[in-house]
């Protein structure tokens, strides 16, 4: 099967006011399959943001170079007119932002304003549109309840309420992709496995394809076909779900893991115990240096990877990862 | 654990029958009230931790807000040490307030912004008077190396920190007048999960040094168990069951806590690291 979207080696660099340029993005290259979802793991700094924007073809002010290919079904974002990109966006990729409160108009009732979405790509008619939207709504919430939630103001609703409203407007109008930036990270855990769940029986019913980004690998689990670990704008793991969260292969991914506090089974021995936390600051590494970018925190470094930048070894034909640890078992 | 088994059973805090009603004003008509602490009890013990977990509008924060004395509970009496701080007058407030210190989820906002550290971390003293500048300094320093932050940061200010420094910064802020308690409301919520590790193990290091007594409030149950000596778990106002981690996460007796408990994203396979060795 022919992947719905591709990436090639995807560049972005800012140049933050006080000078000096930052890049978010680093030569990232992956592809996605229709139906599949991909999970991508980061952290603050690590540009999982910027990745979301760019594949919408969204970019801050101060992005001055950007650089490589996002292909949505063939066609290059990046090149795009805006007015092409004004029809594509919503309407063939969406995107889901992190924080309902913000994202939505605190003015508008939020039915009016899943029902914009549907008006700005072409759906025209009073009723066809009133039709529509409510049928939007009832795949989010139940029938008796969707009604009076479209008379809502935002304010009015929960978290919960409110980033249905948000996957409302990015389903609206049918789109093959949907991008998800920590679409739960606001929420309280009963809420935030709610929300998955609708996440679960979108992707059942429609055969969304899905990037889900998150910084909490726990929600990736049973969720994710592939799973894309990004650290300083770089891939440095990407492979099957089950294989990158079961047995990680890179420092940095088997770091992360081992952050997170024990839970139930070895809570007993743990409890209070030191966490075995990543020394430094992510922030560190996003500074131009030579070799690995992971290299200052990493606890199994080499010294090659002072001088030298690790390229991606392919551990298996889905699985690869960027470490010199690596190299040569090809 | 030396520390912990010589603990008295002296409670830094006795929280007894605790109610926080809010009246919701409406436009029209008579307006609804909230019982947003609906008769609340419970002590922590000096040296421990507490957890408080709950879904949002459960009343955790109410809670931090009137121990951290900046909301005046309804009914009920909280005692710290000797006093009940519910029958104080606003001056007595203020002798108070330095021992009880509280920590907010998005340090961001709790920090003047064009301020340096140095400044955000000897303003406490300040206010309290008769502290000499070169002391002030020397005491900020001390401060910035027990959480991990360099000295030589000073002149930075909280815009040119990582959310993990900012929230190392607030944890020194806080420690500045040597707290008895303090409230952590949500305090890691915000970071990711490698930073969160970090502070929380920044939290059980100063509680091994200076004895610390902690209330951690938090919607996080794995994180909670993992620091705290005993969990309380609330909804609707009330505690809905109280007991040491263990028990709670593996007898929980309440719905609520049953639905916290499933409701924590697992990572569903071995843990990386155990298999390999």
């Amino acid at each position: 099967m022919g992947a719905i979207l591709e990436v090639r080696d995807l560049r972005v660099t800012y140049h933050p006011p006080k000078g000096g340029s930052h890049r978010a993005l680093d030569g990232v290259s992956f592809h996605l399959e229709p139906g599949e979802v991909m999970g991508v793991l980061g952290e603050s700094g690590s540009g999982k943001s910027t990745l979301a924007t760019s594949l919408l073809g969204l970019f801050h002010a101060n992005a001055v170079a950007v650089s490589g290919e996002v292909l949505l079904e063939g066609r290059n974002l990046l090149q795009a007119k805006l007015e092409e990109l004004e029809k594509i966006r919503g309407k063939c990729i969406s995107l889901i932002f992190q924080e309902p409160s913000v994202a939505l108009h605190p003015t508008m009732r939020t039915g009016r304003q899943v029902r914009q979405v549907l008006a700005a790509h072409g759906v025209k008619g009073g009723s066809t549109l009133d039709q529509r939207t409510r049928g939007v709504l009832e795949m989010l919430f139940l029938a008796e309840e969707a009604e009076r939630i479209a008379r809502s103001y935002p304010h009015q609703l929960s978290g919960g309420q409110r980033q249905r409203i948000l996957i409302a407007q990015a389903i609206a109008c049918g789109p093959s992709v949907v991008i998800a930036d920590e679409p739960t990270a606001s929420l309280d855990p009963t809420t935030q496995m709610e929300i998955l769940g609708v996440f679960r029986t979108l992707r059942k019913n429609l055969g969304l394809a899905m990037i889900f980004i998150t910084h909490n690998p726990a929600l990736l689990g049973g969720f994710a076909d592939r799973v894309l670990v990004l650290y300083a704008g770089r891939i440095v793991e990407l492979g099957p779900a089950e294989k990158v969260l079961a047995s990680p292969r890179h420092p940095y991914t088997r770091s992360l893991f081992q952050a997170i506090p024990p839970f139930l089974s070895e809570t007993h021995s743990a409890h209070k115990k030191k966490l075995a936390a990543i020394p430094g600051d992510s922030l560190a590494s996003s500074l131009p240096r030579e070799g690995c970018p992971f290299e200052p925190r990493c606890p199994e470094r080499m010294d090659v990877c002072k001088s030298q930048e690790p390229g991606l070894v392919k551990l298996s034909e889905a699985h690869v990862v960027s470490c010199f640890r690596y190299e040569g078992q090809e | 654990m030396t520390a912990r088994s010589e603990k008295t059973a002296r409670p830094v805090v006795r929280v007894e029958n605790l109610v926080k009603r809010y009246s919701k004003k409406k436009l029209a008509g008579p307006g609804a009230e909230v019982r947003a602490l609906d008769g609340v009890s419970f002590s922590i013990l000096k040296g421990t931790t507490l957890a408080i977990v709950g879904q949002s509008g459960s009343g955790k924060s109410t809670l931090a807000l009137c121990l951290a004395c900046l909301e005046k509970a309804t009914s009920g009496s909280i005692w710290f040490e000797e006093t009940d701080i519910t029958q104080l007058t606003e001056k007595e407030y203020r002798r108070i307030r330095r021992q009880i210190q509280l920590i907010f989820q998005d340090p961001v906002n709790s920090f003047h912004a064009s301020w340096t550290m140095l400044e955000i971390l000897t303003e406490p003293l300040a206010l309290q008077g008769n502290v000499r500048r070169d002391e002030m300094r020397a005491r900020a320093h001390v401060l910035l190396e027990q959480v991990g932050l360099s000295p030589e940061m000073e002149g930075r200010i909280p815009a040119e920190l990582s959310g993990g420094q900012r929230q190392r910064l607030a944890i020194a802020r806080a420690l500045t007048l040597e707290p008895k308690l303090l409230i952590l409301d949500e305090a890691l919520s915000a970071l990711d999960c490698s930073v969160q590790a970090q502070i929380a193990n920044l939290l059980l290091e100063l509680q091994d040094s200076l004895g610390m007594t902690c209330l951690f409030i938090s919607h996080d149950l794995a994180m909670a168990a993992h620091l705290a000596d005993e969990i309380a778990v609330m909804s609707r106002g009330q505690i809905v069951e109280q007991g040491p981690p263990d028990k709670i996460l593996k007898e929980p007796e309440s719905r609520v806590t049953r639905e916290l408990l499933a409701a924590v994203p697992r990572l569903n396979f071995s843990r990386p690291g155990m298999a390999e060795s």
